[in-house]
Parts: structure tokens; C-alpha cells; sequence
């Protein structure tokens, strides 16, 4: 069973630019999809078309993206709005941009959950914060009192992807979730959202230009380079033996430590 | 100048910024540290580890707190007027975003003269002609020359950036994150271009980054910077076999490799670096490091020499490699 389709999806903007050419691809349940490519190949844009979130002057002119065999793009707003965060949710690079500044994070995460499930504020609280535990951060009462610039970006995107995820989707759309940390945050956000397949089978589509981080999180990849598919394979293929020509000097661009390199030339 | 001799030199290196009354941010504490002439170093950390700040310093910036910056045996804190203009020739900077550091109402060509008409006063056909081989010697033909900065790539930017910043045949260039904008394919093209360029020119180039595998591919010595301080220096190959100081291990530890095994676990090096705010003496790493104990606490670790190129500040003297 898939939970995500993309069926032949082309997105034009206003100005009349297509920045998604006939893309097609499945992402079967349970599984992490990357989509891999450099600024301006529309990987954002694909993914933002699937949660109807595309910025303005964008639309899909043509093609259907199935989210659990129904296409989303015939759905009307209400329906849209019933399965948007909580059976699919999304991430973005700065989760801090996209809390409230003014609010702490607690009201603002128990507001989200309540929009979501009929429960108390009481209740939605605890299931924020054993959200928050189970996602190893530290001291969750301290984060539900603190206001997002209280917290290091790493904090907030961890805070924010305990939000996408307390109503347990079955799809999470993360659009570049670690560019924006250091290395060994990344490394955090990056078992986290592993450990969240592995609990709740959540399936995952990550866009990411991060090479090292596809090739670790993924099941399947997606290359896309200026709105074109150019890829599309599971891991091993794309990484080890890929067949298309912009995917080989991708990767062959990408600086590695010296005892990977090894493993590179043989 | 042979490649021996030192070209910077910093000792014992602090900048503090007052807070007003709540404290002041350590943002450099006591580093010391050599380039030597035509030696490329990479300075990595995370964010907020001080690794901007230092270059600032090194570029008189910003004035140091204490310690003392030498540039060929002479010490540029006291440049005034002149010197520090004939200073400013010779160390050059390449930022992280291309796109700020052009005016936008500038062509081109206007800003690549530039250092010759405000360096060597020269007049303007000939300024041009020069600007034409300063092009050239990025790979690019002189179009570009009347075109202005909307109208060109981030990687274009970047290489107009590095044209011009060796134009005048700097003795160092620091980059300060000069590639982490671009795309992977950029990089690679705009890091080969650098290291032909160097080759060419015999530059010591001062590389700020926080990508541990493109330092690697670039430098001859690597220094690992946490939360103002150096923690360890090692040569610039083979940094997993070498890596003793536990921070650079975790730094290292958290890198997601292309071609790395992904059963492979991940190791996590867990809670946040202190604040920079009024630090205290000790280890800075103690809080996070799987070996600290009261010693770590109390005294602040050395930088020490354990083998050729390579010195790390800490006290356990025996680490597991």
C-alpha cells in the first residue's frame, strides 16, 4: 500500500515558470523517501504541492497526487483540513519562523493539538509533553514554559517536529529539516525522525540537498534537478550505482572523509 | 619566504563583548595559533564557537581583548592609517554570501577595478584591462564585466568574490564559510578553483568552516574550535584515525557519510554547549564528555604536542582512539 502518489505532476507558477515537470513517483507505507537536488530544482516545490501549501501564484496544472489512494487535489478545503497534521504533517528548515514569537511554546502546542483531537487542555498537554520526553529532549516542562527564543534552533526544530508528530500522521513531510543546525544537532533530529518510523511506522518524505543525510535516512531517493525527475531508486541503487549522469557528478561533488573515500574508489 | 616561516601568529588571543552590566561574551579565549607562508589552515566548530569572530580579529575587524596578532613578525594591533591599508592589501576575505557583498547598482567591471584604483592608483583602461585577466583567471570572459549582480549565479558571485580578493596578490585570504551557500556542485568547482589558484600564487589561505569532510579535502592543518577556544590542532589527512580530543570525535561521529554504512549506528552527542556568557575556568567540554571528572572541572586544559602537527588540549592524557 502507498501513502503518498505523486502521478505525472507538473506545477506552474504565475509568472509562468513550471517548476515541476511530470513527476512521478510512490512512497510506500512505512518507508523514508528522500528527494535530493540543488537550489531551484523544485524539490520543495513537489512537496509543498502534496500539503497544498505552495506559495501564492502556485497550482498544479496537471497531474494527481494519490494520498492514500484519494486524490488530494479534488478534496475540498474542509476535507484538506481534516487530514492536514493529523494524517499528514510537515516540517520546515526553521521551525522557529513558524512559532508564534509572542506565545510559549506550551499554549501554542496544546492549541495545535486541541484543533486536532476533542481533549482537555489538561490532556493535551501531557500528550505534548510525552511527546516531547520520547523524543529524549531535556526537561519538557522547561520547553512548554519557554518561548521559542528561549530555545537553540535545534531545540525549536526538535519542539517543532514533536508537534507534527503528537497526532501520530502517517506521512511527515520534512522540507529541509537539519539545513539550518550544526552537525551534531542534525545528528539528533536525524535518529529522531528514524526512531518515529520505528516506533509509529510513520512514513517519511525528506527533501534535503544534504547527500549524506539521504544516503543514511532514505529507503528510496528521488533526485530531482530544475523541476525534472531524474532518479528515482532505492538507496543502494542511487548511491552506489547511479545510472544517471547528473546523480554520478552529484555525488562525485560531494566532499567526503578520507576512510569513506576508500570505500568511494573501490 | 620559505615555507617554514611563520606568516600569522597568534598568542594567547581573547575577545571578550561586554554585556553592559550582565557580563561579557568570551567569544574567543586564549587561542594561539601559526600559519605558515603558502599553508592552508581550516578553523571548524559549530556555531558560536568563535571561529568568525577570530577571523574578524585577524582582519582588524574588531580589536583583540588581549593577546597579542602577528602578521611577518610584526604586530598589527598598533596599524594605524598606512600600515593598516598596506595590511588590508595583504589579507583579504572572502565571505559567506556572495550577494551582500556586491552593491547591487555596481557592474561588474566597476567592482573589479576597484582594488587597483583604490590600491595602486591605476588609471581606468589600464584597471580595466587587469580586471579583464583577474576574469579570466576565475574562468570567466570579460561579458561579465557589464553585467550587474542580480543578473548572475551565487557560484558566479563567489567567483567574482575570489578574482577579486587575489587581485592584488594578497599573502592571506581567509574564507570565512566561502562555500556553504552553494549548491555541491558549485562548491566543488569553486574549491578547485581556489586550490589551482593557490597553487599558482603561493598564498597562505586561513579556511573558516563547519564541514569537517571539505576542510579535509582542503587543508594541511585543521583546527577544531569549541565555544572560543582551541581543542585540539591535527594535520589536515586522515582526521577519523587521528582525532583524539572527544569533541572533534563527536564531530565527527555526527557527519553522515554518502557512501557510509547505514546500519551504521548514530552516535549522539547529547545536551547543548554552555553559554559564552561569563564562562568559567575548566574544560568547556567537561559537561558533554563521556571521560570528564573533577579535574576537568577545575583546571582549563593546555594545548600539548603529541605528535608532529598535532597538539590537544586535554587532561586525559590516554584516550581511546
Amino acid at each position: 500500500m502507498n501513502v503518498l502518489e505523486f502521478q505525472d505532476i507538473s506545477v506552474i507558477y504565475q509568472n509562468g515558470k513550471t517548476a515541476v515537470h511530470n513527476v512521478s513517483f510512490t512512497v510506500p507505507e512505512h518507508s523514508i523517501v528522500a528527494v535530493v537536488g540543488e537550489s531551484g530544482s523544485g524539490k520543495s516545490t513537489l512537496i509543498r504541492a502534496a500539503m497544498g501549501l505552495l506559495s501564492t501564484g502556485g497550482s498544479v496544472s496537471q497531474g494527481r497526487i494519490l494520498f492514500e489512494g484519494e486524490n488530494l487535489l479534488g478534496f475540498s478545503k474542509e476535507q484538506i483540513r481534516s487530514i492536514r497534521g493529523s494524517e499528514m504533517a510537515m516540517i520546515f528548515q526553521d521551525a522557529g519562523d513558524y512559532l508564534n514569537p509572542r506565545r510559549k511554546i506550551g499554549p501554542q502546542y496544546i492549541e495545535t493539538i486541541r484543533c486536532h483531537i476533542q481533549v482537555s487542555k489538561k490532556e493535551a498537554g501531557q500528550i505534548a509533553l510525552d511527546m516531547l520526553s520520547r523524543l529524549k529532549l531535556a526537561d519538557p516542562e522547561r520547553i512548554m514554559r519557554s518561548y521559542p527564543f528561549q530555545l537553540s534552533g535545534g531545540m525549536r526544530q526538535r519542539a517543532a517536529i514533536a508537534m507534527a508528530m503528537s497526532m501520530h500522521p502517517k506521512l511527515l513531510l520534512a522540507d529541509e529539516p537539519t539545513s539550518a543546525l550544526d552537525v551534531t544537532v542534525q545528528a539528533q533530529v536525524v535518529q529522531e525522525m528514524l526512531k518515529l518510523r520505528e516506533d509509529m511506522g510513520t512514513a517519511i518524505v525528506i527533501v534535503t540537498h544534504n547527500m549524506g543525510v539521504a544516503s543514511r535516512m532514505a529507503d528510496y531517493i528521488a533526485v530531482m534537478k530544475n523541476g525534472y525527475l531524474r532518479e528515482f531508486g532505492a538507496r543502494d541503487q542511487v548511491i552506489n550505482a547511479p545510472r544517471d549522469e547528473y546523480t554520478q557528478q552529484m555525488l562525485m561533488a560531494v566532499p567526503e572523509l578520507e576512510d569513506e573515500q576508500i570505500v568511494k574508489i573501490r | 619566504m620559505s615555507k617554514s616561516d611563520n606568516l600569522l601568529r597568534l598568542e594567547h588571543v581573547s575577545k571578550n563583548f561586554d554585556l553592559k552590566g550582565r557580563g561579557e561574551v568570551n567569544a574567543v579565549r586564549d587561542v594561539s595559533l601559526t600559519v605558515k607562508s603558502g599553508e592552508i589552515v581550516g578553523i571548524v566548530g559549530e556555531s558560536g564557537c568563535g571561529k568568525s569572530t577570530l577571523a574578524r580579529l585577524i582582519t582588524c575587524i574588531e580589536p583583540v581583548t588581549c593577546g597579542q596578532i602577528f602578521f611577518d613578525v610584526r604586530e598589527i594591533s598598533s596599524f594605524r592609517g598606512k600600515e593598516l591599508r598596506a595590511y588590508r592589501k595583504q589579507v583579504q576575505m572572502i565571505f559567506q554570501d556572495p550577494s551582500n557583498v556586491f552593491s547591487p547598482r555596481m557592474k561588474i567591471g566597476t567592482f573589479l577595478m576597484e582594488p587597483w584604483r583604490n590600491f595602486e592608483h591605476t588609471s581606468r583602461p589600464e584597471a580595466m584591462r587587469l580586471a579583464v585577466e583577474a576574469l579570466k583567471n576565475v574562468n570567466l570572459d570579460e561579458d561579465y564585466l557589464k553585467k550587474y549582480p542580480h543578473q548572475l549565479s551565487g557560484g558566479e558571485l563567489q567567483r567574482i568574490s575570489i578574482a577579486r580578493a587575489v587581485a592584488l596578490h594578497p599573502k592571506l585570504l581567509i574564507c570565512d564559510e566561502a562555500t556553504s551557500a552553494l549548491d555541491v556542485s558549485t562548491q566543488s568547482q569553486i574549491i578547485n578553483l581556489l586550490k589551482d589558484n593557490h597553487k599558482k600564487s603561493e598564498y597562505s589561505i586561513l579556511m573558516i568552516s563547519h564541514d569537517l569532510a571539505l576542510a579535509e579535502n582542503f587543508c594541511d592543518r585543521i583546527a577544531v574550535m569549541y565555544l572560543g577556544s582551541i581543542v585540539e590542532i591535527l594535520p589536515g589527512r586522515g582526521l577519523r584515525k587521528n582525532a583524539r580530543h572527544p569533541y572533534t570525535k563527536a564531530l565527527l561521529d555526527s557527519v553522515f557519510s554518502v557512501h557510509g554504512d547505514p546500519e551504521k549506528k548514530i552516535r549522539i552527542l547529547t545536551g547543548e554547549p554552555p553559554s559564552p556568557v561569563n564562562v568559567p575556568a575548566g574544560c568547556a567540554f567537561c559537561g558533554r564528555c563521556p571521560y570528564g571528572d573533577s579535574k576537568c572541572e577545575r583546571e582549563t586544559p593546555q594545548l600539548k604536542n603529541i605528535d608532529f602537527q598535532h597538539q590537544v588540549a586535554c587532561h586525559k592524557e590516554e584516550l581511546p582512539r
